[in-house]
C-alpha cells in the first residue's frame, strides 16, 4: 500500500492540499545509535553533571592518575611534551556522540614537512592522534584493545596529512603478507577474536587485511592527526563508540562492560625509531631518520611496538551508558514515526523497559507514512508533527479506515531541525555561518555550480548552461556576494561544501524548513525564477513547469555532444498544472537536476547523477555523522577495477572523507544530533527580517511562546516559522504521539499510556543519563505538559469503542464492508460517539476544518484527544514493523 | 598594451615553431627501444629522457615514451615484449603504476581491455601515485624539482610565493591562483590579465605532485584550474611541453630537470645517443619564495640546489621481485645497481643525484 511511492508530486483533492511525496521506503530502519533495546538500570547511576577530566602528561594528581605511564624524565621528548593536559569534557554517561578534547601545553603549533621523496605532509609536526580502548590500561597488551589501523586504504580520507605508515598498527614493511611478521600487534576484539595487524592471503592468493572486518575507514573513530596551534594549544571532537556502533569494543554492551578508556599519544618533533621496524623514513638527501632526530616528521604509528611513541600515552576512563540488555521477553509494542526522537528515545527506551513492563520498539519512518499506518493498526502509537487528516491519506482503506478511527494525540518532545556545518578555514575550524531562507533556497535547489555533478573530463562550463551567468562566475559558495553580506568572515572560507541532506523520504521536520523558506518573499522570489539582486537565478530545474525559463541543456547520450534543442523541466502536480517550490506544501528534499556526466564517456562505461555526486542519508542522525566524519560518500572517481552489480568492471567509487584541513559539509540535522555530534549550527536569519538566530533553549521557548498555532486538528499546534518572533529559532518543532485508541488493544492502550506518563513526566528532565532528556529538546512545559498529562490518562481510560481483535471488540454496526465480519460480541462497551467522560467529540475530522473547529478554545481541548466519530472499520494487515532488537 | 602583448606573442609563436623544426629535423633515433629488452619500462612523461639516457647506458632498460616519440602525441599502440599484444601506451606516472599492476595482477586486471600480464616490469613514477600498501615498491633515483612555467611575452610575475591555506585570498601566491582565489594579475600597463591555471593530463605524476603541494584536489579539479588550454584551438596540456602556453595569463607546473634537458638536447643526443625533444615552447620559468630554479654552472646549466619544491623521481617494480636475484635487483635496487651508478647521466638530464638511490623502503598499492 506504503511500501513504495512514485518520486511524483501528488494532487489530493483540491488544489491547495497537495501532498508533495517521493518514494518513502515503508518502514525506515531504525537508525545509527537510537534503537537498540535497551536493557534495565537496576538503579539511576549518580552521576556528576560534569564529568570533564583533565591529565596531565607528568605529575597528575588526577583519579586517572594510577593509569598514567611513568615518564622518563631523559627522554629526549620529556621537555617538550612535560607541560602537555589534556581535558575530555565528558567521560561519563557516555552514548555514539563526539565529545571535544581540549590539548595545552605543546611546545609549538603543527608544521609542515618534506621528506626525502618530496612529498609533503601537511601534519608532520606538534599533533595528537587518540583512540578509543577497551582493555585493561596496567597489562602490557592493552594496545592490542585499541581501535587503530582502520585507516589503511585507498582514499583513506588523509591525503597527506600525517605520515603514511600512522595508519599501520606496525611498521610499513611488516605489513605485507610475505613479510616476518614477528612483532605483530593484532586487534583484540571485546566480543571474540584476534586480527593480525598484517595482511594474510585469501584463498585465492589476494591480499586481505582482517582488521577491516572490524572496522574501517568508514567507521573507525581514529583520530590520526589533531592539529596545534602556534600557541601550543589545540582541540578536537572524538566520535565516542558504544557497542551499537562497535561490538569489537563492546563500551555499554552491559553493566560489566562499562568502562573503556580513551588513549591519547601527542606527537611532538621528535623521532621515536631505531630502524625500520618504525618506520622507513628518510631525509631529505636520503639519509634514513635516527633516533632522536629533531626536527623530524613523525613517521611511524603511535601504537607500534617498534617505535617509542606508546610511552607518551595519556589514558582517560570512559563510563558509557548501557545500550544493551534485556527486557522481559514477551509481547513488543511498536512505535514509529519522526526521526526528530531519536535521540530522546534511545535514551528513554532502557527506563521504558521497566516503567512499562514490556519492550517498546521504536522504528523512525516519516510522519506521513507513520500515520497511515497507524491507521492500519500497524504500530501501537506514531511520533509525527502533523495530525492526521483524510486528504492526505493515499490508500481507500486508509480514508475509510480515518472515518472510523479514534486517535489521540500527546505532545512528548519539543525539538528542532537543524542546519548544520563542519567547516575548515583559513585560521582553523570556523565556528561562524549564517544563512537566509534565500541563501538555504539556493543551496537546497542545485543552483551553484559545485552542486552540480561536474566531472573534471568535461571542459568548460558551457557545459552546465542550465546555470545563469552569474552562478557560473562563483566558483565557491563564499564568492556570492548574498553569502558574504550575512558572513563578514566568508574571507576565512577556503573550499565549498557538501551538502548533506536527509532523503529521499520526506518528513514533517522537513517540511518545517520549506515552511520556513516559502514564508520569506525574497526567497519566493528566487524559488519562482527572479533573479536576485546580484543576478543569480535558481536552477532552472527547480522552477514551475511551463516556466519561460525551465529548460536545460541536451546531450547526445552516446558522444556526449551538446544537442541543439533543450529539454523542458520544472515541478508539476499530478494533473500537469505547474507547482511552485515557491508555494506549494513541500515536505522532502528534492534532488531534480538530471545532468549526468561526464558528458564525454573516456574510460569510463557509465555516467554519473546528482544523487551520487550528493548522495541522501537516511536521518537526521546520520546526517550529523556523515558531517562530523565529512564523509558525504560521494561518488565520483572512475575505478575501473570496480565491479559494478551487473557484474561488469568499473564503476564510480567513493574518494573517501575530506582531507583534514580542507573540510566543508553542511548537513541538515536536529538539534539533538548536532549537540551529539558536536557540529554548529547555521544561524538561521528571520525570515523578512534581520535577526539570526541558533537553536538554543532560550531561543527555541520563544519560537513555541510566539510561533505555536493549531493545525488543521486543534489538538496538534505546530510552530509556524513565519509566527516566530524575531528572537524564536524557526525552525523548533513540537512532536506528538499519536495512539490509535479504536484501533488497538487494551493491553497495548495500558502500554502507550505508561509509555507517555513517563516521557510527558520524568522523561522531561533535563541530563545525559539514561532515561532522561537529552541536550538538544526543550522539556514541555504549560499548556503542552498538562496535554500530553491528560492525554496519557485520557488513553489510559479509553472504553470507546475498539475493532481490536484481541480485545474481542469489534462492536456492531460494523456494517461498513472493511471489517473482518467478525461479531464477537466483546466486553468492552458498545461503541458509540461519546463514550468515554473525558473524550471531547470534535465531528469527523476533515482537511480544514470549520472555523468552529479551529476556534475550539484550547483549555476545552487539553484533554489531547481528537475523537474521530464512527464506526469500527481499520483493516488490520499483518504487523510489518520491524523490531530494533539487535 | 594589446598590441604590444601581441607582438610579443606573435614572437612566441615563431619560436615555438622553429624549436619544433629544429626538434625534428635534429631527431636520429626514436626513443622508444628497437627491438626488446629484459625490462620494459612505461609511465612518466618527466623522467622518460633520462630513462631513455638509461636504456642506452645499461642494455636491460628498454623505456617507452609516454607520449608517442614521432609525433608528440599521446596515445596509439606498443608492444613491449616478443610476441605479446600491442596496448595503449600509458601517459604519465598514474598510468605507468596502473600498466604496471594490471602486468602484475594479470587475470582479469586488464589495461584498456588488454590483459598485459607480463608486459611491464618497471614503471616510471616522478612521484608516489599509489595508496597504502605493499604491492609495488617505488625506488628512487634521482631528485627533480618542479616550479611553474608562463609565457615569456606576458607580464606574469616571475617571482611568486608557494602560499598556504592561511594566506588572505587577494595575495598573489601560487596556492591562491591554483584554489582560483586570486584570478588576475596586474599587467606593466595596469591592464588586469586574467590567469588561466593549467595542468597536465589526468595520470600526469606533475599534476598530482602541484595539486598536493597546493592543496588542490588532481581529481576534481578547482573549477578555474584546466587540462585543456582552450585560450586559441583546445589543446590538452602534455607534461613539460610549453608550445601550448600561448596567453598571458596561461601558467603551468613544469620539471626543473626536463627543461634542462630539453636545452641541453644537442649535448645528450652527441654524448648519449638519444634525442630529447626540444619542446619548452616560448615558456619562462619562474622563482618561487625568491629560489630561482636554474643556476649557471661554468658552462653548463643546473638546477637551483636550493629550490623550495622537489621531489624523487622513481622506478616502481613488484615487491615480490626486489629481493630475489635477478634483473630488477641488479637494475634498480641498492646504491650499487646499475642505474644509480650512472651519476653522470643523472645530472647530464637535469636531474641531482642522491644519496638513497636505490632505497626500497617506499611501497604502495597495486593501483587500477
Amino acid at each position: 500500500m506504503h511500501s513504495v511511492l512514485p518520486p511524483t508530486i501528488r494532487v489530493q483533492g483540491n488544489r491547495r492540499a497537495l501532498v508533495v511525496r517521493i518514494a518513502c521506503v515503508l518502514i525506515a530502519v531504525a537508525s545509527l545509535g537510537g534503537i537498540a533495546f535497551s536493557g534495565t538500570l537496576s538503579a539511576k547511576a549518580d552521576a556528576n553533571a560534569d564529568s570533564s577530566l583533565t591529565v596531565s602528561w607528568t605529575g597528575d594528581t588526577g583519579s586517572a592518575a594510577s593509569i598514567q605511564p611513568t615518564r622518563d624524565t631523559s627522554g629526549f621528548e620529556y621537555n617538550e611534551f612535560k607541560n602537555i593536559k589534556v581535558t575530555v569534557e565528558q567521560t561519563q554517561n557516555l552514548i555514539d556522540q563526539a565529545v571535544r578534547v581540549d590539548v595545552s601545553g605543546f611546545s609549538g603549533g603543527t608544521q609542515s614537512a618534506a621528506d626525502g621523496t618530496g612529498q609533503i605532509w601537511s601534519t608532520a609536526t606538534n599533533f595528537v592522534q587518540a583512540m578509543q580502548c577497551w582493555g585493561d590500561p596496567s597489562s602490557p597488551n592493552f594496545r592490542q584493545t585499541c581501535e587503530w589501523g582502520g585507516r589503511f586504504a585507498a582514499n583513506n580520507g588523509l591525503g597527506s596529512s600525517v605520515y603514511g605508515d600512522n595508519v599501520y598498527r606496525i611498521a610499513a614493511r611488516d605489513v605485507s603478507p610475505t613479510a616476518d611478521h614477528t612483532t605483530d600487534n593484532p586487534f583484540v576484539a571485546r566480543d571474540g577474536g584476534s586480527f593480525p595487524a598484517y595482511q594474510v592471503p585469501d584463498d585465492s592468493g589476494n591480499k586481505e587485511y582482517p582488521i577491516a572486518e572490524e572496522f574501517g575507514v568508514d567507521s573507525s573513530n581514529e583520530q590520526n592527526g589533531a592539529r596545534i596551534k602556534d600557541d601550543g594549544t589545540g582541540s578536537f571532537d572524538f566520535e565516542m563508540q558504544s557497542s551499537i556502533q562497535a561490538p569489537h569494543l563492546g563500551c555499554g554492551s552491559s553493566t560489566s562492560t562499562l568502562k573503556c578508556y580513551l588513549v591519547l599519544v601527542p606527537r611532538g618533533t621528535v623521532y621515536g625509531g631505531h630502524d625500520a621496524s618504525c618506520s622507513a623514513i628518510y631525509a631529505p638527501g636520503g639519509a634514513p631518520y635516527t633516533y632522536g632526530l629533531s626536527p623530524a616528521i613523525q613517521a611511524g604509528s603511535p601504537m607500534n611496538p617498534g617505535c617509542d611513541y606508546w610511552k607518551n600515552r595519556i589514558v582517560v576512563p570512559l563510563q558509557f551508558n548501557p545500550v544493551a540488555g534485556v527486557c522481559a521477553g514477551g509481547a513488543e509494542e511498536n512505535v514509529i514515526g519522526s526521526q526528530l526522537l531519536i535521540s530522546a528515545m534511545a535514551s528513554w527506551q532502557p527506563t521504558l523497559c521497566t516503567t512499562v513492563g514490556t519492550p517498546i520498539s521504536f522504528n523512525t519512518n516519516p510522519d506521513s507514512v507513520a500515520r497511515a499506518q497507524l491507521l492500519e493498526g500497524k504500530a501501537d502509537a506514531a511520533f509525527t508533527s502533523y495530525p492526521i487528516t483524510r486528504d492526505e491519506l493515499q490508500d481507500p482503506d486508509d480514508q475509510s479506515a480515518f472515518d472510523h478511527t479514534t486517535v489521540a494525540y500527546a505532545p512528548v518532545a519539543i525539538g528542532g531541525v537543524a542546519v548544520s556545518f563542519l567547516a575548515d578555514g583559513v585560521n582553523g575550524q570556523i565556528d561562524h555561518l549564517n544563512l537566509s531562507p534565500r541563501l538555504l533556497a539556493k543551496l537546497l535547489t542545485q543552483s551553484y555550480l559545485f552542486e552540480l555533478p561536474l566531472d573534471g573530463t568535461d571542459q568548460g562550463n558551457a557545459d552546465y548552461a542550465q546555470l545563469g551567468a552569474v552562478n557560473q562566475s562563483y566558483t565557491y559558495l563564499f564568492q556570492d556576494p548574498d553569502f558574504q553580506a550575512l558572513n563578514p568572515n566568508s574571507d576565512d572560507f577556503i573550499t565549498n561544501p557538501s551538502l548533506v541532506l536527509p532523503g529521499p523520504s520526506d518528513a514533517d521536520a522537513i517540511a518545517q524548513i520549506w515552511k520556513w523558506i516559502q514564508s520569506d518573499a525574497a526567497a519566493r522570489d528566487f524559488l519562482n525564477g527572479k533573479p536576485d539582486p546580484w543576478g543569480m537565478t535558481v536552477n532552472p530545474n527547480y522552477l514551475p513547469a511551463g516556466d519561460p525559463a525551465a529548460h536545460v541543456p541536451q546531450f547526445d547520450p552516446t558522444t556526449g555532444a551538446k544537442l541543439s534543442t533543450q529539454k523542458a523541466v520544472g515541478f508539476s502536480n499530478l494533473d500537469g498544472s505547474p507547482l511552485s517550490l515557491a508555494t506549494a506544501p513541500v515536505n522532502y528534499f528534492p534532488k531534480a537536476d538530471e545532468s549526468e556526466v561526464p558528458h564525454v564517456l573516456g574510460v569510463e562505461s557509465s555516467r554519473y547523477d546528482s544523487i551520487q555526486s550528493s548522495p541522501y542519508v537516511d536521518d537526521f542522525v546520520k546526517s550529523a555523522v556523515v558531517a562530523f566524519r565529512a564523509n558525504p560518500g560521494a561518488k565520483t572517481g572512475w575505478d575501473p577495477s570496480a565491479t559494478k552489480p551487473d557484474g561488469s568492471r568499473g564503476d564510480w567509487v567513493s574518494g573517501g572523507p575530506q582531507i583534514p584541513g580542507r573540510r566543508f559539509v553542511i548537513a541538515v540535522t536536529d538539534v539533538a544530533a548536532t549537540l551529539r555530534y558536536d557540529l554548529d549550527s547555521v544561524g538561521l536569519q528571520a525570515a523578512n527580517g534581520t535577526t539570526v538566530t541558533v537553536p538554543t533553549p532560550a531561543t527555541m521557548s520563544a519560537a513555541i511562546s510566539s510561533g505555536l498555532v493549531a493545525t488543521s486538528n486543534p489538538a496538534v499546534r505546530q510552530v509556524d516559522p513565519e509566527k516566530v518572533s524575531g528572537d524564536g529559532y524557526p525552525l523548533t518543532t513540537v512532536v506528538y504521539a499519536a495512539v490509535n485508541l479504536s484501533g488497538s488493544s487494551s493491553a497495548a492502550r495500558t502500554s502507550m499510556a505508561k509509555m507517555l506518563t513517563y516521557i510527558v513526566g520524568d522523561g522531561q528532565t533535563e541530563g545525559t543519563q539514561v532515561g532522561q532528556l537529552p541536550d538538544g529538546y526543550l522539556p514541555l512545559s504549560g499548556d503542552l505538559q498538562s496535554q500530553a498529562k491528560a492525554a496519557a490518562t485520557a488513553i489510559a481510560m479509553y472504553t470507546g469503542s475498539t475493532n481490536s481483535p484481541d480485545d474481542g471488540t469489534n462492536v456492531g454496526g460494523s456494517n461498513n464492508g472493511f471489517g473482518d465480519g467478525g461479531g464477537d460480541s466483546g466486553s468492552g462497551p458498545s461503541g458509540s460517539s461519546s463514550s468515554g467522560p473525558h473524550i471531547v467529540s470534535l465531528g469527523t475530522s476533515k482537511e480544514g476544518m470549520t472555523p468552529a473547529d479551529s476556534s475550539t478554545p484550547f483549555g476545552q481541548l487539553f484533554l489531547g484527544i481528537a475523537l474521530i466519530v464512527g464506526l469500527v472499520g481499520a483493516v488490520f494487515a499483518p504487523l510489518v514493523v520491524g523490531l530494533g532488537r539487535r | 598594451m594589446l598590441k604590444k602583448n601581441k607582438l610579443r606573442l606573435g614572437a612566441a609563436a615563431v619560436a615555438a615553431a622553429c624549436a619544433v623544426a629544429m626538434a625534428v629535423s635534429a631527431s636520429p633515433a626514436f626513443a622508444d627501444p628497437t627491438g626488446f629488452k629484459t625490462l620494459s619500462g612505461v609511465g612518466s612523461d618527466t623522467i622518460q629522457d633520462v630513462m631513455n639516457g638509461m636504456g642506452s647506458a645499461v642494455p636491460a632498460i628498454g623505456s617507452y615514451d609516454a607520449v608517442d616519440p614521432v609525433t608528440g602525441v599521446g596515445g596509439g599502440n606498443i608492444i613491449t615484449k616478443s610476441g605479446g599484444p600491442a596496448y595503449v601506451r600509458p601517459n604519465g606516472s598514474g598510468d605507468g603504476v596502473k600498466a604496471l599492476s594490471d602486468s602484475i595482477e594479470g587475470g582479469t586486471h586488464l589495461w584498456n581491455s588488454v590483459n598485459i600480464a607480463g608486459q611491464v616490469d618497471f614503471a616510471r613514477a616522478s612521484g608516489f601515485q599509489g595508496s597504502t600498501g605493499t604491492d609495488v615498491t617505488y625506488i628512487p633515483f634521482a631528485l627533480d624539482a618542479v616550479t611553474y612555467a608562463v609565457n615569456a611575452g606576458s607580464d606574469f610575475p616571475r617571482n611568486i610565493p608557494l602560499g598556504s591555506a592561511a594566506d588572505a585570498h587577494s595575495r598573489l601566491s601560487l596556492y591562491n591562483i591554483y584554489n582560483c582565489f586570486k584570478t588576475t594579475y596586474q599587467n606593466s600597463d595596469g591592464d588586469s590579465i586574467t590567469i588561466h591555471p593549467l595542468v597536465p593530463q589526468s595520470g600526469s605524476g606533475t599534476a598530482k605532485f602541484w595539486a598536493s603541494t597546493l592543496g588542490f584536489s588532481d581529481t576534481a579539479l578547482p573549477s578555474c584550474v584546466k587540462r585543456v588550454n582552450t585560450d586559441t584551438v583546445p589543446v590538452t596540456v602534455e607534461e613539460h611541453n610549453g608550445t601550448s602556453i600561448d596567453d598571458a595569463g596561461d601558467i603551468v607546473p613544469f620539471s626543473i630537470a626536463q627543461y634542462i634537458a630539453q636545452g641541453n638536447h644537442a649535448s645528450i643526443a652527441q654524448a648519449f645517443g638519444v634525442s630529447v625533444l626540444e619542446r619548452r615552447g616560448n615558456v619562462a620559468l619562474g622563482s618561487i619564495g625568491g629560489q630561482a630554479p636554474i643556476r649557471e654552472s661554468g658552462t653548463t646549466t643546473v638546477m637551483n640546489p636550493s629550490f623550495p619544491v622537489t621531489r624523487q623521481v622513481f622506478n616502481v617494480v613488484s615487491s615480490a621481485l626486489v629481493s630475489p636475484a635477478g634483473p630488477i635487483k641488479t637494475t634498480f635496487v641498492g646504491a650499487s645497481s646499475a642505474v644509480c651508478s650512472q651519476s653522470a647521466l643523472i645530472e647530464a638530464f637535469g636531474f641531482q643525484t642522491i644519496s638513497n638511490c636505490g632505497d626500497t623502503s617506499l611501497q604502495g598499492a597495486f593501483t587500477q
